[in-house]
């Protein structure tokens, strides 16, 4: 028997097997939404508890990758609308400052961006930050939320002009 | 996207940086055979839906657990 129908019937060895060949594409995808390691890996596990306990809802015929990002987004999401704000400036600067670029933005614009990016409502904030920032493909992000392309494209298409619109008012252009 | 929309995407980049490849400091597993251990396998909100259910039903009609008891 493969090992996603043996973990579907509770088999605690092929869920440790699957813990430990995806535990780390888990911790990729909640790192780059809540942007802070520590709770990154506290969230891996609630990934994988709540995955765990659905075990025998899931099924086998389908990827369980696919299942699982999509359980790791729905824990990322919820952890962030836990805090005010949903993701705190600092968590999104947070890799800003370990890496330097001559292109980089006067600290007075990184704000008005960072600032702008705020005001995004969340399901719109999140689609962009996959797939602006991050620059996940259009497919995969939809796949991890449920989402079909179009829907996708259309969040993208609001975070674009939205963030365009506020950043044209406060002065800062591309 | 284009041309306009990939400098607006270079512009947000540089003031949100992407994540780098991260690794994971340690193999969760010890962590989560904690978690699993102190919390013990908890009923989902399935196993309570049903549970409700099937109280609900023997409240409203009394006599079908008679006639399930008979049938088994």
């Amino acid at each position: 028997m493969d090992l996603e129908k043996r973990f579907a019937r509770g088999d605690l060895a092929a869920f440790e097997t699957l813990f430990r060949s995806h535990q780390q594409e888990v911790y990729r995808w909640i790192v780059r939404l809540v942007r802070d390691p520590a709770a990154a890996e506290d969230l891996t596990i609630e990934t994988f508890w709540r995955a765990y306990r659905a075990a025998r809802r899931f099924d086998s015929e389908r990827s369980f990758g696919a299942w699982l990002r999509r359980i790791a987004m729905n824990v990322a999401r919820k952890h962030l609308a836990r805090q005010r704000p949903e993701i705190r400036v600092e968590d999104l600067a947070r890799y800003a400052s370990s890496v330097s670029a001559p292109e980089d933005p006067s600290g007075e614009t990184r704000r008005v961006i960072l600032e702008a990016f705020q005001r995004l409502p969340e399901n719109v904030r999140t689609v962009a930050l996959l797939a602006l920032i991050e620059e996940v493909p259009y497919a995969e992000i939809g796949q991890a939320m449920g989402l079909s392309l179009s829907a996708v494209k259309t969040r993208v298409f609001r975070a674009v002009r939205q963030l365009r619109k506020e950043l044209d008012r406060r002065g800062v252009r591309p | 996207m284009n041309a306009k929309d990939d400098e607006l995407g270079q512009l947000l980049r540089s003031a949100i940086r992407p994540v780098p490849d991260v690794e994971l400091s340690q193999d969760l597993w010890p962590r989560m055979l904690t978690r699993m251990h102190r919390t013990g396998r908890l009923w989902s909100s399935w196993d309570w839906a049903a549970v409700a259910a099937g109280g609900t039903v023997a409240a409203a009609f009394p006599e079908a657990f008679s006639l399930l008891f008979y049938a088994l």
